[in-house]
């Protein structure tokens, strides 16, 4: 202790919060930036105990000092939070270390912090900045609609989310409802696309027993299964237009006529759509109402496609790449500069999503190695296929080209449409709906 | 009849309001002088859950050490009255209390 007192000068004069205790905690020393930062001053803290001034929820628990003591150790670079005199939280970096005599026996313990409050809000300002729950990016398109789901995912407004195959509608549309006072009510999503318009009525709207040959039991529509949540329609632009008319019920009057019933049922239920079409475009060609366009699209959020906003892609990559790391419980693969660079040279038709099994795609093939190009799709060592597939804004060449790619693929995993979507990385819809705009459907001529 | 709750560690007042092991309850009578006092375990309870049981137990004042915000939020909004930030142990601090002269952020003993 006595060292101790003769250094107060210099322990005055450094910017770290410093204390000592002796065995039972009591504190012995306090210097000026320990003062600053706790906002007690040294006579009040000398003589407390330390958990009395240095306020932490670790203090009766765990300890970090009275572990150092006992171990005679010596513990650094501890994260915590202190409540100083003002009942302000104070983010602190801290480091404990025992306090032995010549002999070598414990007298008491040092603490030695920081104040961190910096680094901390900074940290939480690049955080909220890079994502909104699950869905990334910095690109200021991309965060201006982070600051779209901000204002409106609290409120119950519908949300027309538009975008292409890829770009994330579904996570936005989960980030919705999760940032939403609906969150702990249910989330249901139904593809529009990927049923048939009497199965999808039913799905939607239920029936009762009796209406029709097979419905021997009453069924519960997906909008009652929501009820108090989100129901999400997903590819709401494939949706027929006399179903239309029933949504559009849905949404003036909260309430439905399930199939076969003459009662209405009630719901509460947000509805958050989407597409991948232009609606509004529709609308003038009368493929979708005008009216429910404008019912559903109270906010619209354009989610721009992964090749306008390229600077996304190496905060994308790591974002996998930790996530694959996590799931495992392995470490980050790090990648060569000729993997990143052919990748920020790619652009991406499936968006987000095909860059996302990009990564897994060359994670899986690499074990423990770093990523490097040996690693990635066939097809991206090859730019004839991806641009084959980058279709439907390349005009009449582009379009010819998408259907050659599509052909070849199916042709090649005998029309089974899983082995060809997985071939040319786009999800089982997408080709299908491509397959319809080419009439390379079953029984069409080719 | 009144009563006072002191958040209480080794009777001494706890470091802060929601980590507090228990309250050591006072009823005052209206002479002011205490009629009865007990404790209650509060151990695992969130900050929420402590203030609803003293609202049970009918407590109209509170006296802490460190109380964050939420837990000043949720004292006000139950028309709880507090003294923070005090230091020191429940005996003396409960005698200046009864004197009328403890206020927040002081060092008793």
């Amino acid at each position: 202790m006595v060292f101790i007192k003769d250094c107060d000068q210099i322990l005055d004069s450094v910017a770290v919060g410093v204390f000592s205790v002796d065995r039972e905690l009591t504190i012995q020393f306090f210097n000026a930036h320990a003062e600053a930062i706790t906002g007690f001053s040294k006579q009040e803290a000398l003589g407390r105990k330390c958990y009395e001034i240095f306020r932490t929820e670790r203090c009766l628990r765990k300890c970090s000092l009275r572990k150092a003591i006992e171990t005679k150790s010596r513990i650094v670079k501890l994260r915590n939070v202190i409540l100083n005199k003002e009942n302000l939280e104070i983010p602190v970096d801290i480091t404990v270390s025992v306090l032995l005599d010549r002999d070598g026996n414990v007298i008491g313990g040092v603490e030695s912090f920081l104040d961190d409050s910096v680094r901390v809000s900074l940290e939480k300002e690049i955080r909220g900045s890079l994502c909104f729950q699950d869905v990334v990016g910095r690109d200021d398109r991309i965060r201006k609609v982070f600051d779209v789901l901000g204002t409106v995912a609290p409120t119950d407004s519908h949300v027309l989310l538009q975008g292409e195959t890829g770009t994330g509608k579904d996570l936005v549309a989960r980030a919705i409802h999760n940032a939403s006072r609906r969150r702990k009510g249910p989330f249901i999503k139904v593809n529009c696309a990927a049923l048939p318009a009497q199965l999808l009525e039913s799905e939607l709207f239920g029936y009762r027993k009796g209406a029709f040959t097979d419905a021997r039991t009453n069924k519960p529509g997906r909008f009652q299964l929501a009820e108090g949540g989100t129901i999400y329609l997903d590819e709401v632009g494939e949706m027929p237009r006399d179903l239309q008319a029933k949504l559009l019920q849905v949404l003036d009057e909260k309430e439905f006529y399930p199939l076969g019933s003459t009662h209405p049922v009630n719901v509460d239920v947000r509805v958050i759509a989407s597409t991948n079409r232009r609606l509004r475009k529709m609308t003038a060609d009368r493929g979708f109402r005008e009216d429910l366009y404008y019912r559903l699209s109270v906010v619209e959020i354009e989610i721009p496609p992964l090749r306008e906003r390229p600077s996304d892609i190496p905060l994308l990559i790591g974002h996998f790449l930790a996530e694959h790391a996590r799931l495992r419980g392995e470490a980050r693969h790090e990648v060569t500069r000729e993997f990143m660079k052919t990748l920020l040279n790619h652009d991406y038709p499936g968006n987000v999503r095909e860059l996302k099994n990009i990564i897994e795609h060359a994670v899986i093939l690499a074990g423990t190695r770093k990523l490097d190009v040996q690693f990635l799709p066939a097809y991206l060592l090859n730019p004839a296929g991806s641009e084959a597939m980058a279709g439907g804004s390349g005009g009449v060449a582009g379009e010819a080209r998408e259907r050659t790619a599509l052909k070849t693929a199916l042709q090649s995993h005998g029309w089974n449409r899983t082995e060809a979507a997985r071939a040319l990385r786009i999800n089982r819809t997408t080709l299908w709906r491509r397959m319809k705009k080419h009439s390379l459907l079953p029984g069409e001529p080719t | 009849m009144k009563k006072v709750a002191i958040c209480q560690l080794d009777g001494r007042i706890a470091p802060l309001y929601d980590t507090t092991p228990e309250f050591a309850v006072f009823s005052i009578d209206n002479h002011g002088r205490i009629s009865e006092r007990w404790t209650v375990n509060v151990s695992g309870l969130t900050s929420a859950e402590q203030t609803a049981m003293l609202v049970r137990l009918g407590v109209e004042f509170v006296i802490c050490g460190g109380a964050k915000q939420e837990c000043q939020c949720h004292l006000r909004e139950h028309n709880i009255r507090f003294v923070d930030n005090v230091i020191g142990n429940v005996e003396d601090v409960i005698a200046r209390y009864l004197e009328g002269t403890l206020r927040s952020g002081e060092v008793i003993n």
